[in-house]
């Protein structure tokens, strides 16, 4: 009985040792990934898989992915919220970013969401489309500063704000004018944006 | 009655009493092995060439005794740096001679991303004993795939280099 157990052994040592190889090189693959660049901004690429975490690959180099058209995920996000647009009333988007967040925003439709999707409705209420000193969401009293007809009502800049910081970046430079024209800058890091 | 009883006889004898002819019998051979190389392609900006992946490849060919001027060969590929992933490659082999052989393959990754592409190449055998080394460069071109970012196809020039024994 024992030698049967002994032969049983020798003869599934074979496969034994198959097995153990395969899985020395998977666990050598997994080290391997673990201790290696991960293909950073503006690193060379050549594959899609070359680029780490939040970059994609484009022209050859590992840019910040913003969004869903890796072909747009250039850098250049200067993203500039106008509290009163001149023709199509306030909350005109000037988003340098995609074609499809641009073509997701109609004037004085509802606006985009942010990339991780966690803004809270603006408001799209009447005064969308109207002008800015004709219709307001709420009492001239209570929304205009000063009677200078400031055009931005307070849902309006909340939004603005949430505009910029809805990537939950906190280092995102918010500027916010005071005058008549009430026009917010709102300048997104892509490093942040990606992160 | 008595026919069929005969009949029957006859072959259950002739099956016992023939010997078993001799068949083809299904040559393998495998091993193990460390490749890299060069890659290219028209995204590439700064130089000629970039290092492609390091590779661990582990090459299985068959063949029958009968033909041992060519086979077919399945080589399993692990990328391990920069960046893993994982493939298999199918090839036709044509032996030249006892320690060197010609092939062309299709290569594909199949994680995380795929390509496919095609390759072409040659193995150097030196025989140790048992055992035995081989050397193995190759081109491959790969145009396919959701690995690639864009129309752009990606060339490799590799070399491979390892053990291999015949089971």
């Amino acid at each position: 009985m024992r030698n049967f157990e002994i032969d049983k052994r020798r003869q599934s040592g074979p496969r034994t040792t198959a097995a153990h190889g395969f899985a020395l090189i998977a666990a050598i693959s997994v080290g391997a990934a673990a201790l290696v660049g991960c293909g950073t901004y503006g690193d060379p690429c050549l594959r899609t898989t070359d680029c780490g975490s939040g970059f994609v690959c484009v022209e050859g180099k590992c840019q910040v992915d913003l969004g869903d058209n890796p072909a747009d995920g250039a850098p250049t996000s200067d993203v500039v919220v106008s509290g009163d647009a001149p023709t199509s009333g306030d909350g005109a988007i000037d988003v340098n970013r995609d074609a499809s967040t641009d073509a997701s925003a109609p004037e004085g439709g509802a606006p985009p969401p942010d990339s991780t999707g966690s803004d809270t409705p603006r408001d799209t209420g009447a005064d969308g489309d109207a002008p800015e000193t004709a219709s307001l969401d709420a009492p001239r009293e209570t929304n205009d500063v000063a009677e200078t007809g400031v055009s931005l009502d307070a849902n309006d800049a909340r939004a603005a704000t949430d505009t910029g910081g809805g990537n939950g970046d906190a280092s995102s430079d918010v500027r916010a004018d005071g005058d008549s024209g009430s026009v917010i800058d709102v300048t997104l890091d892509p490093f942040d944006a990606a992160g | 009655m008595t026919r069929w009883t005969v009949s029957l006889a006859t072959l259950i004898v002739m099956f016992f009493l023939a010997r078993s002819a001799a068949a083809q019998k299904l040559v393998t051979e495998g091993g193990i092995g460390l490749g890299t190389g060069l890659q290219r392609s028209d995204l590439i900006q700064e130089g000629l060439f970039q290092r492609a992946r390091t590779r661990v490849v582990v090459p299985f060919t068959f063949r029958s005794d009968e033909d041992m001027s060519q086979g077919i060969g399945v080589v399993g590929i692990f990328e391990i740096e920069p960046k893993v992933g994982l493939g298999l490659e199918a090839r036709y082999v044509r032996w030249l001679g006892k320690a060197f052989s010609g092939f062309v393959g299709v290569p594909a990754i199949i994680a995380p991303k795929t390509l496919v592409g095609v390759d072409v190449g040659v193995d150097l055998e030196i025989p140790l004993g048992k055992f035995g080394i081989f050397l193995e460069p190759s081109l491959a071109a790969v145009p396919l795939g959701t690995d690639l970012p864009g129309d752009h196809v990606l060339l490799w020039a590799l070399v491979s280099a390892g053990i291999h024994a015949q089971f």
